[in-house]
């Protein structure tokens, strides 16, 4: 399964959120954590906040 | 007001008495005097000139007035070449009476109340929603809440999970970006309780479009659940007050149509810059210092380079002057000061 997730300069991972096979959800959702990363980080820079986009089957 | 009817008329006009004729003059009666009057007085009254028995020129300083205050709309957003600060009315400032407030003289937000600015332009303010998809297929303005949690006197609210909820939320985050901080920020409006969350309009302390989360303080003991309920964010309301609303500063920003096919512009809120996403390539093909080629390069020792067909040059200049680089990503502007429409200003 396909995820977006918002993880910390350290690889520490706050948010996960599932992909699912709707494209316009996905682009959103991918758009959304950016904008939420991006605020984390204008108050918090040392936290190096941003997202990834992760594969559980690729990483078996 | 209609044209007169009175004994002697002659399809609504007044006829001279003229013996010689033997033509009887229109007699004048109390009900043509009084329409005069009455007609005059209200244009007066009505524009919010006190009637006044010490002067027969009101009549014009009224429709001056009208003039300003309503030649535009309570909200619209206009253009100067000059700066203005506001100007109250009086028979004095007739000529430069200036009912709006100036969007480029605030440094970020500001809080305008009803007793410079009328009950009605306050009013205005504070039912101005933030519709996603403002007036389109699928206009959102009260976004679905799935589940609620007080948590050390945070209450939190977890909207719908679906595309246009995550972008309704994205846009407000947005807003908050280019707004810079929490404070002097937008608020959440409950129009009925939420789980322990009472009614009311809070001020918004975190969003998280990802999560589809809105934070804001409430005291209640911890407690969670889950809720089909809605919530609903009003642009310019203030919580704890009905006679004032925030606005917000339009320094150095363009005008862009609300509409766009996702829904990211959203009329009433704000914007930073944004550039297209693009991406370089390179064609190049790797070779070795010496003539090796790229079957060699996992087991080559040496150092390896990319072939000048692959070098990433800078963008294209317009070949007047170098590349222009800026803080924020510009279309072509033409500057002035922008102002809000407000249709009253007393000092």
């Amino acid at each position: 399964m396909k995820y977006v997730t918002i993880v910390n300069a350290q690889g520490v991972e706050l948010e996960r959120h599932p992909l699912n096979g709707d494209d316009h959800y996905n682009e959103t959702l991918v758009y959304a954590a950016k904008i939420t990363a991006e605020a984390w980080n204008r108050d918090h820079p040392e936290d190096g906040w941003k997202v990834v986009e992760i594969d559980d089957e690729a990483e078996v | 007001m209609d044209k007169t009817t009175a004994p002697g008329a002659s399809s609504g006009q007044f006829v001279d008495d003229n013996p010689g004729l033997g033509v009887v003059g229109t007699l004048i009666t109390a009900a043509d005097q009084n329409a005069h009057q009455d007609e005059l007085y209200n244009a007066i009254d009505g524009s919010g000139i006190t009637p006044s028995a010490a002067s027969n020129a009101q009549l014009w300083l009224a429709i001056r007035k009208a003039i300003v205050e309503r030649s535009k709309h309570v909200g619209e957003v206009f253009s100067l070449l000059h700066h203005q600060a506001p100007v109250e009315w009086s028979v004095a400032n007739a000529d430069t009476y200036f009912p709006a407030l100036c969007l480029t003289d605030i440094a970020t937000s500001a809080v305008v109340d009803a007793a410079n600015w009328g009950a009605d332009a306050i009013a205005y303010l504070r039912g101005l929603l933030v519709k996603f998809k403002d007036g389109m297929t699928g206009e959102l303005a009260a976004y679905g809440v799935t589940n609620w949690a007080i948590v050390s006197n945070v209450a939190t609210l977890t909207f719908t999970n679906d595309a246009d909820h995550i972008a309704a939320l994205t846009a407000l985050l947005e807003d908050n970006s280019a707004h810079g901080s929490y404070t002097g920020w937008r608020t959440i409006t409950l129009a009925s309780a939420i789980g322990d969350i009472t009614a009311g309009t809070y001020a918004i302390t975190n969003v998280n479009a990802s999560s589809r989360t809105v934070s804001f303080a409430f005291t209640a003991s911890n407690n969670s659940g889950s809720v089909t309920a809605s919530a609903e964010f009003y642009a310019n309301r203030i919580a704890g007050s009905t006679t004032t609303a925030r606005v917000f500063s339009a320094r150095g920003r363009a005008i862009h149509g609300a509409g766009d096919d996702n829904g990211y512009m959203v009329n009433g809120l704000a914007r930073r810059g944004f550039g297209q996403n693009h991406h370089h390539s390179t064609n190049g093909i790797v070779s070795q210092i010496g003539g090796g080629t790229g079957a060699n390069i996992s087991t080559g020792g040496g150092a390896y380079f990319y072939n000048s067909p692959g070098n990433v040059t800078g963008a294209t200049t317009d070949g007047v002057t170098a590349t222009r680089a800026s803080k924020d990503t510009n279309s072509p502007a033409f500057i002035t000061h922008l102002y809000l429409h407000l249709g009253s200003y007393t000092a």
